[in-house]
């Protein structure tokens, strides 16, 4: 091999953690749906339609009601704070990206407490939920999912 | 020939016969036609003698004492409702069969955290859940 061809070849596996940095700061566009569930009532209020037969596969709630929604671009290291119903807020960043992937920072507070503090890896076609924390007469749970 | 010489002579052929039954060379030559003839005498574990009450006996004890093995439900099954009931909460990710784990990790300030995963129509579902101390729950 010529000595050009190594000086190359070096080059190329010093910038190659740099190019998943690179796409790793690639904007990525989030939606969130803020649900409540509970077991008052009999009622699927929600938009999308897919998350109906999603949340009984998952949860044993009798009624979902979709309370808000809301739509995010992640770039870089940003954070992204979502104002959710009940008082709580949603702190988004994204960390890294490959492929179909998305790898997510997602923290729920309220009042400067911690609801829930996590790293999940969101699919394009299979959406993440995060819940738990009270709302109204039932819990709150962020069905979260990439748009692309 | 009177009573005491014949008394000798038996006990010469006596002597004579037991030294000679008792050679060295005797016993080996015995042996050998032994094994030669009839082979090698097989342990008693392997004769009918041993094993046939043996067998007998585990098998009474096996339809007295029927071994039951706890009927396991697939994890990937359970519901969220099932394993918050089973007590199955962690801070770091349950692994299933068969799915990627989609949660680095998991903490909460309020109370314990449950993650779960389930394949549903080839989606990779994921739950990230908190325990606020049961209300609502």
């Amino acid at each position: 091999m010529k000595l050009g061809s190594k000086i190359l070849l070096g080059l190329f596996f010093c910038f190659l953690p740099f190019v998943s940095t690179l796409r790793a700061e690639a904007p990525v566009a989030i939606k969130v749906t803020a649900i409540s569930a509970s077991n008052s009532g009999s009622d699927f209020d929600l938009e999308n339609d897919a998350f109906r037969d999603q949340l009984i596969q998952l949860f044993s709630y009798k009624s979902y009601k979709q309370l808000k929604q809301f739509s995010v671009r992640l770039e870089g290291t940003k954070s992204e704070t979502l104002t959710i119903p009940g008082g709580y807020e949603l702190n988004l960043v994204l960390k890294a990206r490959e492929d179909n992937k998305v790898r997510l920072h997602a923290v729920i507070q309220k009042e400067g407490k911690k609801f829930l503090d996590t790293e999940v890896s969101v699919f394009g076609a299979g959406p993440v939920f995060l819940g738990g924390p009270p709302v109204d007469s039932g819990n709150l749970i962020l069905a979260i999912e990439t748009l692309g | 020939m009177n009573e005491r010489q014949d008394e000798e002579i038996k006990n010469a052929f006596r002597q004579y016969l037991t030294a000679e039954i008792k050679h060295p060379e005797v016993e080996k030559a015995k042996e050998k036609f032994i094994q030669e003839r009839f082979g090698h005498e097989s342990l008693i574990i392997f004769r009918p003698v041993f094993y046939v009450p043996v067998l007998s006996a585990l098998f009474v004890f096996l339809v007295l004492f029927p071994v039951h093995k706890p009927a396991l439900k697939p994890a990937a099954e359970y519901s969220l409702k099932e394993a918050v009931k089973q007590a199955v909460v962690k801070e770091i990710p349950v692994k299933l069969p068969g799915i990627e784990i989609n949660v680095e990790r998991v903490s909460s300030e309020i109370g314990p955290t449950l993650v779960y995963q389930k394949n549903w129509h080839n989606q990779p579902l994921t739950v990230v859940w908190v325990f606020t101390g049961g209300m609502n729950q």
